[in-house]
C-alpha cells in the first residue's frame, strides 16, 4: 500500500514538475526567440561570411573561399601588430582596473563623513558618453593648454610637456590610462556593493581568531568578492578587447600604428575597404580569443574555490 | 455568429487597423539623407525654407519625411546597408561616395535627365566632369571647394613677411612666426592618422606635380607621379617638424583637422591649407567673425621646386538611389537642392563655392559683403583645382596615412617611405577597372 502511494506521489510530482517546466519554457520563448533572431542568427551568419568573399553591394552570391581570409590575415603584419596591441592593452588595463577599483572600494567602505557623496560622484565619469569622456581626458592632456602640460610648465618642467596622445612613446600608455580612468570607478562601485554585503560576523570571528587588517582582506573580503570579481573581469576583458570608440576617438590608431587595435583593423576592413568576409574573419578570431580566455578564467576560478 | 464572437472579431480588426493605420494612411514617404542638416545654422536658416519648398515639388500623395542629417561616414555606412530597400530616395555626398556607390550599382545615372534639363548649361564643367564615371553623370553638383593657403594678414604683416609663394618661403615664414609667437603655430597640417582631410591635403600637393594621380595608359592604370616627387611631398611633411624652432611646433604632431579649424578661427594658427568651409566658424563668436571676415587672406598653395600651381577639388552632389521607385520625384528634389535659390543659400551658409554659374554671376547682389569678398578670393583657386579620379581609393588612402605618419613621427629616410608609398599606389592601381572607351 505504502509502495503504491509513493509511486503515485512520484508520478504526480513528475507531472506537476513537467507542467511547471513546460510553462517556464513557454515564458522564456519570446526572449529566446528574440535572442536567436538578434544574436544567434547574425553570429552564425558572420561565421559563414568569414569563409566567403562577401563585400558591400556584391552582385550575386558571395563565393566560398575556404580559409583564404584567414590565410590573408596570417600574412598581414598589420593584423599581428593589432592583435598584439589588443592583447597587451587588455593584459595591462584589466589588472590595473581591479587593483585601483578594489583600493577605492576599500576606502569608500569606511563610514567617513561625506562618503555617500563620494560614492555617488564616483559614477559621474562613468555614466557620461564615451566620446565625451575621451574629449575630457584629452583636454587634460592636450599639447598646448592642457592642464597636465600647464602644471609641468608651472613647475619648471617644460621639457616634459608633450603631445601625450600623439607621442609614439606615450600614446599606448595614454590609451591604457584612458581605459583605467573610465572603468576603475565602475569596478570600485561594484566591489563596494559586494563588500557591504559581506556578513559582519565573518569579520568578527576572524578578528577573534587574531586576524589583522591584511589577513581580513586576504581571507575574508577577497574570497567573498570572488564571483563579483569574476563577472567584472570577464566583462571588462571583453569590453577592452573589443572596444573601438576609445581608441578611434583619441588616437585613431596612430601615431605610426602604436595604438592600432583589432576593432579598428576590423572596422577599416568593413567600412573602409568594404571587405565584409575578411572583416568577419577578424571577428571570428577575436571571438575565439575571448572564448578561450573566459574558459581559462572560469576554470582557474573553480579550481581556486576547490 | 454569437455576439461575443462578433465583438472579439471586431475588436481584433480594429486593433489591426490601429496598428497598421499610421503606415497605410500616410501614403509613400520621400526620404532624403544629407550631412548638412546636422549643423545648427542649417537647421535654423535653411531647413524651414527647404521644408516648404519640397512640399511644392513633390506630388500631394507623397509626404516628405524630415530629412535625416548624419555625419558623412555614418551616412555612407547606412546607405551601403539600406540602398537595396529603396530608402533613402535621394542622398547627398562627396566625390568619394559617388565612386563607391556607382561601383556597387547603388545609384542611378543622371545623364539623360540632365541633358533634357534646360538649366544644364548653368553648371561648372569641372564639377560635372568630376561626377562623370564611364561616360555617365552620377550626381548633380551643388557646391564644391578647393584647398588654398589660408593665412592671417595681421601676423604676416607684423613680421614683414610676404605671402609665401614657394615651399621654401612657406617653411621660413612659418618658422619665423613660431619662433616669435609663443601661442601661435606658424603653420599647420592634418597629421592625425585616418582623417580624410589629411589625405585631401596630401593630394593637393600631388596635384602640384601632376594633373591626375592615376591615368589609364597602354591597357593599365599607372601612377602619374614618380618616386622623387612623392619624396618631395613627404619631405615637406618632415621639414615642417624639423629644426629648432620647427615651422610647426613639435607638440602639434598628429593634429586633427577639426581642431585645426577651431584653433585657426581662435587665432592660434597663422597659416594652413584649408577650404572655404572654414568661413562657417564665423557664426560662433564676434572674435571668430572678425578674424575670418577681415583678417584672413586666401592665396594659392605655395609651389614646390619643379612643381606647378595645383590643388585638390571637392565636389558635393546629390544622387538618386538606383532602387527607389520614386526616381522622377527624386530628380525633381535633386533639381531643387541644386537649383539657383538653394545653392545660393548653401553658399551663404557654408562659405563653399557654388556649382552653378548663375550663382557666381549674381552673387554680389544676393549675399552679404563679407560672403561676397570671401567667395571672390576663392574663385581663382578653382582654376588650378583637380578632382580625384572616381576610383576605389581606400587602399591608396591607407598607404598615404601610413606614409604621412612615418614622415612625421619616425626618423626613417623619407626616400624609403616614399618608395613604399609609390609601390603601394602602383599595386592598388592594378585592381582598378578599365574605363569604357
Amino acid at each position: 500500500m505504502a509502495v503504491k502511494l509513493r509511486a503515485l506521489k512520484t508520478v504526480r510530482f513528475r507531472r506537476v514538475h513537467w507542467k511547471r517546466a513546460a510553462w517556464a519554457y513557454v515564458l522564456l520563448l519570446p526572449a529566446l526567440t528574440w535572442l536567436a533572431a538578434m544574436v544567434l542568427v547574425p553570429s552564425l551568419k558572420a561565421v559563414l561570411d568569414s569563409f566567403t568573399d562577401l563585400s558591400f553591394g556584391q552582385t550575386g552570391s558571395p563565393l566560398w573561399t575556404g580559409l583564404d581570409n584567414f590565410a590573408r590575415l596570417w600574412r598581414d603584419p598589420k593584423f599581428w601588430s593589432a592583435l598584439q596591441h589588443s592583447l597587451a592593452l587588455t593584459a595591462l588595463v584589466v589588472p590595473l582596473e581591479v587593483v585601483l577599483g578594489l583600493s577605492v572600494g576599500l576606502v569608500l567602505r569606511r563610514p567617513l563623513p561625506g562618503i555617500a557623496a563620494c560614492r555617488a560622484l564616483l559614477l559621474v565619469g562613468w555614466v557620461i558618453s564615451t566620446v565625451s569622456q575621451v574629449i575630457l581626458f584629452e583636454r587634460l592632456f592636450s599639447p598646448g593648454d592642457g592642464y597636465v602640460n600647464q602644471w609641468l610648465r608651472a613647475m619648471g618642467l617644460s621639457g616634459w610637456a608633450r603631445n601625450w596622445f600623439q607621442d609614439p612613446q606615450f600614446a599606448f600608455g595614454m590609451v591604457a590610462g584612458l581605459h583605467v580612468w573610465r572603468n576603475a570607478p565602475f569596478f570600485a562601485v561594484n566591489l563596494l556593493a559586494g563588500m557591504l554585503a559581506i556578513p559582519k560576523e565573518l569579520y568578527e570571528s576572524a578578528r577573534l581568531d587574531g586576524a589583522n587588517a591584511w589577513k581580513l582582506l586576504l581571507h575574508v573580503t577577497l574570497p567573498q568578492l570572488r564571483w563579483i570579481m569574476l563577472t567584472l573581469v570577464v566583462g571588462h576583458v571583453i569590453f577592452t578587447f573589443t572596444d573601438y570608440t576609445l581608441v578611434a576617438v583619441s588616437t585613431g590608431g596612430g601615431p605610426v600604428d602604436v595604438t592600432e587595435v583589432l576593432p579598428l583593423y576590423l572596422y577599416n576592413l568593413a567600412w573602409g575597404h568594404h571587405q565584409l568576409g575578411q572583416a568577419s574573419a577578424v571577428g571570428l578570431v577575436m571571438f575565439a580569443v575571448l572564448v578561450l580566455f573566459t574558459l581559462v578564467l572560469i576554470r582557474l576560478q573553480w579550481r581556486g574555490q576547490r | 455568429m454569437k455576439r461575443r464572437t462578433f465583438l472579439k472579431a471586431a475588436a481584433g480588426a480594429l486593433g489591426v487597423a490601429g496598428w497598421c493605420g499610421p503606415t497605410w494612411g500616410a501614403g509613400r514617404r520621400f526620404v532624403f539623407w544629407n550631412a548638412l542638416f546636422d549643423s545648427y545654422i542649417y537647421r535654423k536658416e535653411f531647413v524651414p525654407w527647404w521644408d516648404e519648398q519640397i512640399r511644392v515639388v513633390l506630388p500631394p500623395y507623397i509626404e516628405s519625411e524630415p530629412s535625416s542629417a548624419l555625419p558623412y561616414p555614418t551616412l555612407e555606412q547606412r546607405f551601403l546597408l539600406s540602398a537595396f530597400s529603396g530608402e533613402p530616395d535621394l542622398i547627398e555626398g562627396v566625390l568619394d561616395h559617388v565612386a563607391n556607390y556607382q561601383a556597387k550599382g547603388f545609384i542611378e545615372p543622371l545623364t539623360e535627365r540632365f541633358q533634357a534639363w534646360e538649366e544644364q548649361d548653368q553648371y561648372v564643367p569641372a564639377m560635372l566632369d568630376a561626377l562623370t564615371i564611364q561616360g555617365q553623370l552620377w550626381g548633380l553638383p551643388y557646391i564644391g571647394n578647393g584647398r588654398a593657403l589660408v593665412y592671417r594678414k595681421s601676423i604676416l604683416g607684423k613680421y614683414g613677411l610676404r605671402v609665401p609663394g614657394t615651399w621654401d618661403e612657406l617653411l621660413e615664414a612659418a618658422r619665423t612666426i613660431t619662433a616669435h609667437e609663443p601661442d601661435v603655430s606658424g603653420y599647420m597640417m592634418t597629421t592625425k592618422k585616418g582623417l580624410i582631410r589629411g589625405f585631401q591635403e596630401f593630394m593637393s600637393h600631388v596635384f602640384q606635380f601632376a594633373d591626375r594621380v592615376f591615368a589609364y595608359e597602354s591597357g593599365a592604370w599607372e601612377v602619374q607621379l614618380d618616386v622623387e616627387q612623392v619624396t618631395q611631398i613627404l619631405g615637406l611633411y618632415r621639414a615642417m617638424f624639423e629644426g629648432d624652432p620647427s615651422p610647426i611646433p613639435k607638440l602639434q604632431q598628429g593634429k586633427a583637422a577639426l581642431t585645426m579649424d577651431l584653433e585657426y578661427s581662435l587665432g592660434k594658427i597663422a597659416m594652413m591649407p584649408n577650404g572655404p568651409y572654414i568661413f562657417g566658424w564665423r557664426y560662433l563668436s564676434d572674435f571668430q567673425r572678425q578674424l575670418l571676415e577681415t583678417d584672413t587672406g586666401i592665396a594659392p598653395l605655395p609651389i614646390p621646386p619643379q612643381g606647378h600651381a595645383g590643388t585638390y577639388l571637392e565636389v558635393k552632389s546629390v544622387m538618386i538611389n538606383g532602387f527607389t521607385d520614386l526616381k522622377s520625384e527624386a530628380w525633381e528634389v535633386a533639381k531643387l537642392w541644386s537649383g539657383r535659390e538653394s545653392v545660393l543659400r548653401h553658399v551663404s551658409l557654408t562659405g563653399d563655392l557654388p556649382a552653378r554659374k548663375d550663382v557666381f554671376e549674381g552673387l554680389k547682389d544676393l549675399v552679404d559683403d563679407a560672403t561676397f569678398n570671401w567667395q571672390r578670393q576663392w574663385f581663382s583657386i578653382l582654376d588650378d583645382a583637380r578632382a580625384l579620379d572616381p576610383l576605389p581609393l581606400a587602399g591608396v588612402r591607407d598607404a598615404t596615412f601610413d606614409a604621412i605618419q612615418e614622415a612625421v613621427f619616425t626618423a626613417e629616410p623619407v626616400a624609403d617611405v616614399a618608395q613604399r608609398l609609390h609601390a603601394q599606389m602602383a599595386l592598388q592601381a592594378q585592381n582598378f577597372t578599365a574605363p569604357v572607351a
